[in-house]
């Protein structure tokens, strides 16, 4: 017998996803598919960093990247902040992760520190072909057939060799799909749903891989591409783990959200893609509550709201330290979006930039050094009219008014997001 | 630096106090003799900003080094979030015997409430957020009740609670506790306790840390007779400003001149021009008493055999209207009146005597230079730079800007205010901001403090200055994204 009526809670949280590249698939992906026509389907959804480990800690905190401390990649979250699988956990659900966390910095094989109390089970690994001992998809993957295992990973002379051969990636690409990294993911949350017995609601993290660098250094600049074949493995796993709430009972009381932390850049756009463009910020993001009723929500969101949706399905109060709004309400939608990007490039110059989305116009700007008068520069689209970003309207004359209106609210949004949590409790 | 024995540091901070308030920086009607001294004696810094114009934000960045957007004390009454780290906690964990003396407003002190400590490493904790504050455990007022008893029991003769906690903001003038001779005075009890705190036997080599914080000269506006009576209020200038200034400047300039905090407070409007011209004497009588008083610290210091060793600074944590574009005390403004500072460094045998800085520099710089000068790292946390290097006469290409951020830090209004102030070379940016940031309508101020150093002339919306204006826009962008906190340490490249 249950004891409260709080829903369980599935989470699909995809690395690198446009939402562009989910809808071009050339192929069917009849899990997302089904999901996507059942869900509260926000079609302008964008995370606050194209950087994944600062979008993750923004993602699983509710919390600006410059507010959490997750300034750039390899920065670790804090201590001194908490995930929502955190708070849930201490709120009595049953929290589990399988597949990539990606909270702290996991390059040369690093494996992640479990923070307290956050899953009450976890199956870490951070993709498929990153070699931490702990990497529990390896492990299974070797257990599971020990052939292929030694055949993609022969015996590496240095194990702090952090280079990925080709040829590794090849056999990995051409893996069986009941071998696959998502297939495991899937397969492992699925057995958890499954043998759930307890009086508790479950909160069930599914992190799949579906970026083209599968757990190593990315070998694009602050980006990946999509690797198609992990995103039709990851849609099987998902439809697996809609079998699994159906076969255990649960998908009547389970609520589903779908994400990506950040998105990705097609192929072919890698070299000429500018920074900041839609395909990097913008991404999937969709909740079916379990009457599976449609709904389209056409108004920015932010992938810092997801944490505050999570704890109101949850029945928990927002906690004092959350920038994010819930999804759930129609109307409470904030309706822009900051997207800030700090990183340098392998010369060590700096690449900083920041977008803000906001009523269908977007600026983007390169950041010049706040020290010289090295020139900042702009790039100014009108989305409503141009969603692919090839006009750019910085450099018009005509809209030179414009775009200081939007250099006024990038400077109002970048006030909107400062850390102003602690709540003020007197006059003085 | 040629020292290798760690300093003592004697950090003398006061409260309400313009830039250009000393005799060293311009008030020659000012009575600030010990005070210049200690400028000729030291680095004097001409362009010194506060991070914020009122007082818990603003000194919530000096502990922390952070700018206002990064430690989350955003306005007064709200307390410093826990996970930030004061220097003073470095100083104390790396040896240093470290106290605190006066008013701290890192946590709210409205309703007479007491302020908590925080994890600060001080041995010595003797707070009093003011004079009129009646928590019990002002230690000001504890030694009132044993050195004066009779002024004590005359002036706060009830022992129960007393619910007026804005008395001292409403009154048009200084209240009793503010006239009574030096003796029981608050700032006289800072010099007390700190050259008791100079004076306490140590072991050899451990050095001190002391924040003496007064209160004065930060309203109600009233001083002893005597240091009035140092004040030749006819050599002081007339309020700065013309009769329709206002009508250029963004609407709640009006609001704030008309009242003070937000409407809670006796403004700029309900006083005649001979009541404004009596509190700015006031004003600098206060200053004269602090001067006396600081001078007494500074005497003790000399005769403790400790000067040659110890690192002395002596700022304030932000300005005062003082009848100038026509308001008063404080709130959402950004003019120099509130954001530029005092900053004096003396520190012999290192920083060149009377040596005068021009470059642009911040209070969010000062932990970083504390900590360097005592030989600790940086530390986790702290966002400013060291201003040794500039006082030695060695950096070169030091930053041109400096910032100031009011998030509805004062009294709180609907819609609420919040403004930014970006200096930048000479000239001045303050956005007033609107949505997203707040429903409040979005304006701005622009000024060249080269032709327009007391800010009269708004130039935001003269056409011929648009190009002005949107580089300063772009340079703000460009100065917010420096400013954003990047101080986690990147332990891995990705």
């Amino acid at each position: 017998m249950p004891v409260t009526d709080r829903p369980n809670i599935l989470l699909a949280v995809f690395d690198a996803l446009s939402k562009a590249a989910l809808e071009s698939y050339p192929g069917d992906l009849p899990a997302l598919q089904a999901l996507a026509a059942e869900s509260r389907f926000f079609s302008n959804a964008y995370t606050p960093n194209p950087q994944a480990g600062p979008a993750r800690a923004s993602l699983f905190t509710g919390l600006d990247p410059f507010v959490h401390g997750v300034w750039t990649e390899g920065v670790a979250l804090p201590d001194t902040e908490h995930t929502f699988p955190q708070r849930l956990a201490q709120a009595g659900y049953r929290t589990w992760l399988c597949g990539r966390r990606h909270l702290s910095g996991v390059s040369h094989w690093t494996t992640e520190p479990v923070r307290p109390y956050e899953y009450t089970h976890i199956e870490w690994a951070h993709g498929p072909v990153h070699r931490s001992r702990q990497n529990e998809y390896l492990k299974w993957l070797q257990a599971a057939s020990p052939e292929r295992y030694g055949a993609i990973f022969p015996l590496q002379p240095d194990p702090d060799d952090t280079t990925v051969p080709e040829d590794q990636y090849r056999a990995m690409a051409t893996l069986d799909d009941e071998l696959s990294f998502n297939h495991w993911a899937g397969q492992r949350l699925g057995s958890l749903i499954t043998s759930h017995r307890g009086a508790e609601p479950f909160l069930g993290i599914a992190g799949f891989v579906v970026g083209d660098a599968l757990g190593a250094q990315s070998r694009h600049a602050n980006s990946e591409s999509l690797d198609h074949r992990a995103l039709r493995q990851a849609d099987s796993a998902l439809s697996h783990l809609m079998d699994c709430l159906t076969a255990s009972g649960h998908v009547d009381d389970t609520v589903v959200i779908v994400v990506a932390a950040r998105g990705n850049h097609q192929e072919q756009h890698h070299a000429s893609a500018p920074a900041l463009a839609e395909s990097q910020l913008g991404v999937p993001l969709f909740i079916r509550q379990p009457s599976g009723e449609r709904k389209v929500v056409d108004q920015y969101v932010s992938t810092i709201d997801v944490a505050a949706t999570v704890i109101e399905l949850a029945q928990l109060s927002l906690p004092p330290r959350m920038q994010g709004v819930s999804l759930l309400k129609d109307g409470a939608e904030r309706g822009w979006v900051l997207s800030r990007e700090r990183t340098q490039s392998p010369g060590g110059q700096r690449l900083w930039h920041s977008a803000l989305i906001i009523d269908d116009w977007k600026l983007v700007v390169t950041h010049g050094s706040a020290q010289s008068n090295a020139p900042t520069e702009y790039r100014l689209y009108n989305l409503g009219a141009d969603k692919q970003e090839t006009n750019d309207l910085a450099g018009e004359s005509a809209y030179a008014a414009k775009l200081e209106d939007m250099i006024d609210k990038m400077i109002d949004a970048r006030c909107a997001l400062e850390d102003r949590t602690e709540p003020r409790i007197a006059k003085f | 630096m040629k020292k290798h024995q760690r300093p003592n540091i004697l950090f003398i901070c006061t409260d309400q106090q313009r830039g250009d308030s000393l005799q060293c920086t311009g008030a020659h009607w000012a009575v600030t003799p010990n005070i210049d001294r200690l400028a000729s004696q030291g680095a004097l810094f001409r362009h010194c900003y506060v991070q914020n114009p009122v007082c818990s934000p603003s000194r919530a960045s000096l502990f922390t080094g952070k700018y206002v957007a990064s430690h989350g004390l955003y306005a007064n009454g709200v307390p410093l979030p826990a996970h930030q780290r004061l220097f003073t906690r470095t100083l104390a964990d790396t040896g240093y015997d470290c106290g605190m003396i006066g008013k701290q407003h890192l946590s709210p002190c409205d309703s007479w409430q007491t302020e908590p400590r925080k994890d600060d490493g001080y041995r010595i904790f003797e707070w009093a957020h003011g004079p009129n504050h009646r928590a019990l455990e002002n230690e000001y007022h504890r030694w009132l009740r044993t050195a004066q008893p009779d002024i004590y029991a005359e002036i706060f003769p009830d022992r129960g609670a007393n619910e007026n906690t804005e008395y001292g903001n409403r009154a048009k003038a200084g209240t009793p506790i503010d006239r009574v001779p030096k003796e029981a005075h608050y700032s006289h009890w800072v010099a007390e306790r700190a050259i008791d705190f100079i004076a306490h036997p140590r072991r050899d080599n451990e050095p001190f840390c002391l924040v003496a914080n007064f209160f004065d000269p930060h309203h109600p506006f009233g001083a002893p007779q005597e240091f009035r009576d140092l004040i030749d209020a006819d050599a002081i200038p007339e309020p700065n400003t013309f009769a329709e200034e206002l009508d250029n400047k963004p609407a709640p300039h009006r609001d704030y001149s008309e009242k003070s905090y937000s409407g809670t407070a006796p403004g700029f409007q309900e006083y005649s021009a001979d009541e404004i011209r009596e509190i700015r004497a006031q004003y600098w009588a206060m200053i004269a008493l602090v001067d006396h008083e600081v001078g007494r610290i500074l005497d003790a210091l000399q005769q403790s055999g400790e000067a040659d060793n110890t690192l002395v600074v002596f700022t304030s944590d932000h300005g005062e209207m003082l009848g100038n574009h026509q308001q008063l005390l404080k709130g959402p403004q950004l003019y120099d009146d509130l954001t530029r500072v005092p900053l004096i460094v003396r520190w012999p045998d290192v920083i060149e005597a009377g040596c005068h800085i021009d470059a642009l520099v911040q209070w969010v710089d000062l932990p970083a230079t504390l900590l360097e000068a005592t030989g600790c790292a940086k530390g986790r946390g702290v966002q400013g730079e060291s201003l040794l290097s500039l006082m030695e006469g060695k950096h070169k290409g030091w930053r041109q800007w400096a910032i100031s951020e009011y998030r509805y830090s004062g009294f709180a209004t609907d819609p609420l205010i919040m403004t930014t102030m970006l200096r930048y070379q000479h000239w001045k940016l303050i956005v007033w901001h609107g949505n997203p940031a707040t429903g409040g309508v979005r304006d701005g101020e622009l000024y060249n403090l080269a032709e327009d150093p007391g800010e009269l002339n708004n130039l935001y919306h003269h056409p011929e200055f648009t190009d002005k204006r949107r580089f300063m826009k772009g340079k703000l962008l460009d100065v917010l994204a420096e400013t954003e906190d990047h101080t986690e340490p990147q332990s891995r490249p990705w």
